[in-house]
């Protein structure tokens, strides 16, 4: 019981920095019908922003306390991330017709790499000490029948569930919200009723590149920070993002949890299942623990092509 | 729209399904031969203890148990009797021990001889005539400048390992400056990132041999060494000294243009169960947390059949995790599952921290009785500060290298004058492992082109190998009383000692329990088949 249970917390724990990758991704996606393939490698840079703010250069001393100055840098962080993210809509992707996805998918996959050697040359592969928004050291948990709960997995969880409330203010109850719906769901229509497609594409990597920095910011402690940092979660989010609905926020954030959750027991479980075997048939799932998630995307994409609570498109021909 | 998202998500799945499969799979793909099959293994416990076998690449069981107990017995703080206490003395050691191994390859007659086989020391042999008929002695040595190629992970979960020849290449900087290189030539070390994947390992040597063509080459990492073995070894290439301490580079009869360098996976291996044995109650449960790939795996593997053989240990239990792992907080819940009495980490790179991070928040480190971290995974800067208060009280067979990071090493000398020189050669002494590419690689590579340019024929793809195999020298990057050298075909491992240290995360130090543990000349060289060992 108490292993079950602290699977669970686990998958949870995972799956929250799975989610908070994939919202970024879908936010990108809903702006532009595109994966922003470097959205990870942005998230990273924004991570070494506030590290920058909270640790490497102590400007932000002043403030004393050790969690008001990473919340603080993180904020900053977020900022600065914006408008990385809006200057390179403005200057790499927007030249290019939004019609033919292969140039800025190209762009993305480009921008993946330079960021990256960017991030090598700027900080070193050595890992650093990112300091933790919230208590997390080995003593900072509840337990639940045994089981470790800690105060990180509750922060992330917690701050990941109010930057989806943002969100939803942000993209339902604001101007700019409504003009990025609009250019989401189609941007013909929108630009004929005049709205300025360009400066809502610009929000739109604006957003993400904020978020996906939170995000980043949020697990560099757990992971530690270095420019390799977001490689492997990418992946776990770019899955989470398919299960969820490419053009679904909340769907996304649920897509990561349910990823997470089927990483925990699958590979804990099923990989040390005997099946009425001598040795665990599936003991090599340990090993690989992207297979039972990936599986698990093929058989939601193969009935809901869109995703849980992706939209349903129907195109008139 | 819709077609997009299809187009998508079948991109996707495709590209996820081969992350998947390829998570583990810079290893037995590209290994030689068979892998051996990835064992969810518990050492028979139950079985009669059997006659402890002689593992190549490791002293024997016996041995390595003296060895252990005589250096518990020792005081770590001990000074060595006759130490160079000045950069001149060292430099006049180094110079006398340069000149007897010349003097011993003319004694014996070491060298390329007419019939185009090579005699070296001890019984060592090499025959150049099944080398391919365009092959020259030495290619790689144009214009003044002796190219050495050189693949390492400068990105991805490993990529912190690449600062080891941003240290090599800034001492070769170093003495192209200072020294005008070595008998003449300039060194330049031409480095390819492999991001750990074996693949990528291979397309870069096969353009290293087909463009590049360098004196010598160096790998980092098992599954990557295994992967271009056969070409250095088929193409007569020197691959020099690799950054993998596999027990397979121990072999100079089926690959005599290999040699290794670091204390072996095997020896390492023995040592935790030596020390678990001398150390722990009867019948501990050890759990193993193994990197799957084929570093990790030679850990295990040894491991496993020190178990085998141990009536000490009641389990040993694995779990695995891909070497891409983001996390390992599935893997360590399960390793804090079986309630270890003791904890082993045989992991590299990034997973170094995360292991020490998980084991802290799983319960492991409040109720094993110990814990190791593996020597690759030593360095304080890159693995253990990162790692914060988890680190602390965690124990390692240290291999015997000095960490540049390490503020007890603050006032040795060679520390010093290496730190100094990395920094005004652009590196940065605040990185673990740039000291282990200047301090520790560096100075070893210099001393092997030293001797070839000394010996007869000066500086070849032969006499490179003949250096490092003939070599024995003091080593001012080990600790004292840490053997370095080869001896031809008798003992074909550079490094059998070790240092055993636990961590203190409050001094940001390795504190060494007792004194080093040397175990010179008593591996047996290893023919390693895969899927059976050596």
């Amino acid at each position: 019981m108490q292993l079950l249970i602290q699977r669970i917390f686990d998958g949870f724990s995972d799956g929250a920095v799975y989610a908070s990758v994939a919202v970024a991704l879908v936010l990108i996606f809903k702006a532009t019908t595109l994966i922003n393939f470097a959205q990870g490698e942005m998230a990273m840079f924004g991570a070494f922003f506030a590290y920058i703010f909270a640790v490497q250069s102590g400007w932000l001393e002043f403030l004393g306390n050790t969690y008001l100055i990473i919340w603080t840098a993180a904020i900053i962080a977020m900022v600065l991330s914006a408008l990385l993210g809006a200057t390179i809509e403005r200057t790499l992707t927007r030249p290019f017709d939004p019609e033919d996805h292969l140039p800025v998918v190209l762009i993305t996959l480009g921008l993946f790499l330079g960021i990256n050697a960017i991030a090598g040359i700027i900080w070193n592969y050595q890992a650093r000490v990112m300091p933790s928004m919230f208590p997390n050291s080995s003593k900072d948990k509840i337990t639940v029948f045994g089981a470790r709960l800690f105060y990180d997995t509750i922060g992330t969880i917690l701050t990941l569930g109010v930057v989806l409330y943002i969100l939803f203010l942000i993209l339902n109850k604001t101007k700019m919200g409504l003009a990025f719906r609009a250019v989401s769901a189609n941007v013909e229509s929108a630009r004929l009723v005049g709205v300025q497609t360009g400066r809502v594409l610009s929000f739109g990597w604006a957003l993400a590149s904020a978020f996906g920095a939170l995000g980043a910011v949020i697990v560099a402690p757990r992971i530690t920070l270095q420019p390799g940092m977001m490689g492997a979660i990418v992946i776990y989010a770019f899955a989470s993002a398919a299960v969820g609905g490419l053009d679904s926020v909340g769907g996304a954030a649920l897509g990561g949890v349910i990823i997470g959750l089927t990483k925990s027991l699958g590979n804990g479980y099923l990989g040390n299942w005997h099946f009425g075997f001598e040795e665990p048939p599936l003991n090599f799932l340990p090993a690989t623990p992207l297979l039972i998630p990936v599986v698990l995307m093929l058989v939601v994409l193969w009935y809901r092509p869109s995703g849980l609570y992706g939209t349903k498109r129907i195109e008139r021909v | 729209m819709r077609r997009m998202k299809k187009h998508f998500a079948a991109l996707a799945a495709v590209a996820l399904v081969a992350a998947a499969c390829g998570g583990g799979g810079d290893d037995a793909a590209d290994a030689p031969a068979e892998e051996p099959a990835a064992e969810e293994a518990d050492a028979p416990a139950d079985e009669p203890a059997e006659e402890p076998a002689e593992q190549g690449g490791a002293a024997s069981e016996e041995d390595t148990a003296d060895a252990l107990e005589e250096a518990a017995n020792e005081d770590a703080e001990e000074e060595a009797v006759g130490k160079p206490t000045s950069l001149e003395e060292w430099q006049a050691l180094w110079a006398s021990e340069r000149q007897a191994i010349i003097d011993r390859a003319v004694a014996e007659g070491w060298g390329l001889q007419d019939d185009g086989t090579v005699v070296g020391p001890a019984g060592f042999t090499m025959d150049t005539n099944d080398c391919p008929a365009d092959w020259s002695n030495t290619e790689g040595i144009n214009d003044g400048v002796i190219t050495v190629g050189v693949t390492t992970a400068q990105s991805g979960s490993l990529a912190a390992y690449g600062n080891i020849y941003a240290g090599l290449s800034s001492y070769f900087d170093m003495v192209n400056t200072e020294r005008g290189g070595i008998d003449g030539n300039t060194v330049e070390v031409v480095i390819k990132d492999d991001e750990y994947v074996a693949t990528k390992t291979i397309e870069a040597w096969d353009e290293f041999f087909q463009s590049i063509k360098p004196l010598a080459g160096h790998t980092l990492g098992s599954p990557n060494t295994f992967a271009v073995q056969p070409a250095f070894n088929a193409n007569c290439v020197p691959q020099v000294m690799v950054a993998t301490g596999h027990q397979a580079w121990g072999d100079p009869v089926e690959n005599p243009w290999t040699t290794g360098y670091q204390l072996s996976y095997a020896s390492e291996a023995l040592l935790w169960g030596a020390w678990i044995e001398a150390n722990t109650e009867p019948g501990a449960v050890v759990v193993g947390l193994v990197m799957d790939n084929d570093f990790g795996l030679a850990y295990e593997k040894a491991f496993a059949d020190f178990a085998a053989n141990s009536d000490h240990i009641s389990e040993f239990k694995v779990v695995k995790h891909d070497p891409a792992a983001a996390t390992l907080t599935n893997e360590v819940t399960t390793a804090a599952s079986y309630n270890p009495d003791v904890f082993i980490s045989m992991t590299a790179g990034n997973p170094c921290v995360l292991a020490i991070q998980e084991a802290a928040r799983a319960g492991i480190t409040d109720t094993a009785e110990a814990f190791f971290t593996p020597s690759v995974c030593k360095a304080i800067a890159a693995y253990m500060a990162p790692a914060g208060e988890d680190a602390n009280g965690w124990s390692v067979i240290g291999g015997g290298l000095k960490d540049i990071t390490d503020p007890k090493y603050a006032d040795d000398l060679w520390i010093q004058y290496g730190n100094e020189k990395l920094a005004e050669y652009g590196g940065d002494p605040s990185i673990s492992l740039q000291g282990d590419g200047f301090h520790n690689r560096g100075w070893a590579w210099d001393q092997m082109l030293q001797i070839a340019a000394e010996m007869p024929g000066g500086i070849t793809r032969v006499n490179l190998i003949l250096a490092q195999r003939g070599m024995q020298m003091t080593h001012p990057a080990l600790l004292d009383g840490i053997g370095f050298g080869m001896d031809g075909a008798a003992d074909a491992y550079f490094i059998e000692g070790s240092d055993i240290a636990q961590f203190d995360a409050a001094g940001q130090t390795w504190v060494q329990q007792g004194g080093v543990i040397d175990l010179s000349g008593k591996s047996p060289n290893c023919h390693w088949v895969a899927g059976e060992g050596c």
